[in-house]
């Protein structure tokens, strides 16, 4: 389902262009500059869900961080419900973060370990809305466990507790509670092994169809976006190369990076590297 | 020639509920320019039989058996000795590069430490090693910059140079624990090119631990599968995929997202393997496997299946395993 460029956007990002400054090579001579994001294009509606896969290091995580303005970018645009997220004063910049939350890569790291989940997971709604009672703040906690397929009371448990999959479901949970439109989640199963990056990924199509909502989905494996995107933006070197309805990119791409990284995914079954073996 | 020889591998730790078996019996042997696979489920023992190997346990865990290496049992080793080893003769691609990298020092100078303190090279030496390396691993000059230091490098920059920092005082035995899992697969390919022309080249033994069952079917010639700190089948890759004995096996293959080669219908979910892995704390009495097992039969429930012989070099720990029927 491809909404018209024209209609109400989600998300619109354009000419997105982010420089970051490299080590001195002399003492007196300007910083060297790299470009990560190279003039970006990306738009999104409402209940869409779009990948963005590419090469390590071609920008994916910086393009997630500038699109949550936690990155400056060096030019371009990023518009949300409508706001141009740069322009907004802090406060209603708050006010758009509760729309847009993000889950990170490492379930492992990015869960403090000595507090107890219940508290990680209210962290958004404690730093975004106020005016939240004690009862509802509880409710509003049990509701995001509930909807990750967790128990209430596993919000007195603390984050070692917890498998591997079920600390990234802790991690979605936290990006649910504020009731957001969209989700950006960099590489939010590549760290998990295939059983439970299995349940992590049927839990986002769930969510999806539950709740209607959206997803700027980053991974650097195209069989894992597969399942959960209608379109795929695919990056190289700062650009995005190609994009399009998932099943077109993968059945005809056109771009020869697009079709050098579906030639490149390891299938059981195909020839042995040549090394391997004996 | 066995190079690495682990014999019934046990590690206990103690924790606040009593203590855990995190690695019960583990025995395999690594020969010299072999590569070895190990498959099995976040939380099995994969890492920890790496560290064992290393020496790195947590230190409230305990280690009993034998770690055979050049004909010395590391467990008795003392750190002095065990200094000598690790990073020179076995090296390890750590499993998480934020934590393997230190943040404040440069790149460059964490890939030249260990030719400083094991090989004695001077520090120019070492930078000029230090860059080639870095070369070596796909973070070419003037862009990869030895001052650079690990926040400024993406996910999978950062994993090349753990292995690059791996790779610097050409171990005998490598071990890989996930190098590839941070990685697109045009760089996996290429880092695996890489471990498999380093391997050969100097006859390094592999131990390559993943979760991925199609970089194990490329690039290994045996491999193990784990679950709850067990082994339960083992053998040449060949055979393994070939017949895939074991239930476990079998789900975790049905489980991988690559073993579709289409979208999934609307509404349709992917496979998962039921239930989770038992606790260390809270093992079953009989096979492990048991509770998630859709062959189990009360046979299963006394006591844990002994490893049998299927056919040349192919083990499995399964009283009901498949035959060699393909995988439906
Ligand atoms: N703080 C920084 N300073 C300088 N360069 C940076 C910084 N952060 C990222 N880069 C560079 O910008 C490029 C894009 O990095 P980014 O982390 O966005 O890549 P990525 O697509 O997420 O890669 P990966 O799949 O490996 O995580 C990389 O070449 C990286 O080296
Ligand atoms: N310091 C520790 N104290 C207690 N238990 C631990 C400790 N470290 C690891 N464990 C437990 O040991 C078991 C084996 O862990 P290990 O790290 O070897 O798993 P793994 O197979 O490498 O998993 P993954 O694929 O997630 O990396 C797990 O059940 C884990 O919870
Ligand atoms: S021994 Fe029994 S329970 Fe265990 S894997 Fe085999 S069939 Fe399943
Ligand atoms: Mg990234
Ligand atoms: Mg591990």
């Amino acid at each position: 389902m491809t909404a018209g460029e024209t209609g109400p956007m989600l998300l619109r990002v354009e000419g997105l262009t982010l420089d970051y400054p490299l080590p001195r090579e002399r003492l007196l001579a300007p910083a060297p500059r790299f470009r990560a994001l190279n003039a970006v294009n990306l738009h999104l509606a409402k209940g869409e869900s779009l990948a963005v896969v590419g090469e390590s290091g071609s920008g994916k995580s910086s393009l997630a961080r500038t699109v949550l303005a936690l990155e400056r970018p060096t030019a371009g645009r990023v518009e949300m419900m409508g706001q141009d997220v740069f322009a907004l004063p802090p406060a209603g910049l708050r006010a758009l973060r509760r729309h847009a939350q993000m889950v990170f890569q490492d379930p492992y790291g990015s869960l403090d370990p000595r507090r107890k989940i219940g508290w990680t997971i209210a962290e958004p709604l404690d730093a975004l809305e106020s005016g939240v009672s004690a009862a509802e703040r509880k409710a509003r906690i049990a509701e995001v466990l509930d909807s990750v397929g967790l128990k209430p009371r596993d919000a007195e448990r603390f984050p070692h507790e917890f498998s591997g999959g079920q600390r990234q479901r802790i991690a979605i949970a936290r990006a649910l509670i504020t009731h957001p439109d969209l989700i950006v989640a960099d590489e939010p199963v590549s760290a998990l092994d295939v059983s439970v990056q299995a349940q992590v990924l049927n839990l986002f199509m769930d969510l999806r169809e539950r709740l209607g909502l959206s997803y700027l989905f980053i991974s650097h494996d195209l069989a894992v976006v597969r399942h959960v995107a209608d379109r795929v933006a695919v990056m190289r070197h700062g650009e995005v190369v190609e994009e399009g309805g998932v099943e077109s990119v993968f059945n005809a791409p056109r771009h020869p990076y697009t079709q050098a990284l579906l030639a490149a995914v390891p299938r059981v079954g195909m020839p042995r590297r040549r090394n391997a073996g004996s | 020639m066995t190079l690495l020889s682990l014999q019934d591998l046990r590690v206990t730790i103690a924790t606040p509920e009593g203590p855990a078996t995190l690695l019960d019996g583990v025995s395999f042997d690594l020969a010299a320019g072999e590569q070895l696979g190990i498959v099995g489920e976040s939380g099995c023992g994969k890492s920890m039989t790496a560290l064992a190997v290393m020496g790195l346990l947590p230190a409230a865990a305990r280690a009993e058996g034998h770690v055979i290496f050049e004909g010395k049992n590391l467990l008795a080793l003392d750190e002095d000795a065990l200094c000598q080893i690790r990073g020179r003769r076995i090296a390890m691609v750590f499993q998480e590069p934020m934590t393997a990298l230190n943040p404040v020092k440069t790149i460059g100078d964490q890939v030249a430490e260990g030719l400083r303190w094991h090989m004695g090279l001077g520090r120019g030496e070492a930078e000029t090693r230090a860059v080639k390396l870095l070369d070596r691993v796909g973070l070419p000059q003037p862009r990869f910059a030895p001052g650079l230091y690990p926040h400024q490098l993406s996910g999978g920059q950062r994993q090349r140079v753990v292995i690059a920092i791996a790779l610097a005082c050409d171990p005998a035995v490598l071990i890989a624990d996930e190098p590839t899992t941070a990685l697109d697969v045009t760089s996996q390919a290429e880092i695996l090119d890489l471990l498999a022309d380093v391997t050969a080249e100097a006859r390094m033994a592999l131990m390559l631990i993943t979760h991925d069952l199609a970089v194990v079917w490329q690039n290994t010639a045996s491999m193990l599968v784990m679950y709850a700190g067990c082994v339960v089948e083992r053998g040449t890759t060949a055979a393994v995929f070939e017949r895939m004995a074991h239930p476990y096996t079998r789900g975790l293959l049905a489980a991988s997202p690559h073993a579709l080669d289409r979208a999934l219908p609307a509404g349709r979910r992917l496979a998962t393997i039921p239930g989770r892995v038992p606790d260390p704390q809270h093992r079953p009495q009989g096979c492990v496997f048991a509770g998630r097992c859709s062959r189990a039969a009360p046979d299963c429930l006394p006591g844990p299946p002994a490893e049998r012989a299927l056919e040349d070099g192919h083990r499995v720990a399964c009283l009901h395993p498949h035959g060699a029927e393909l995988p439906a």
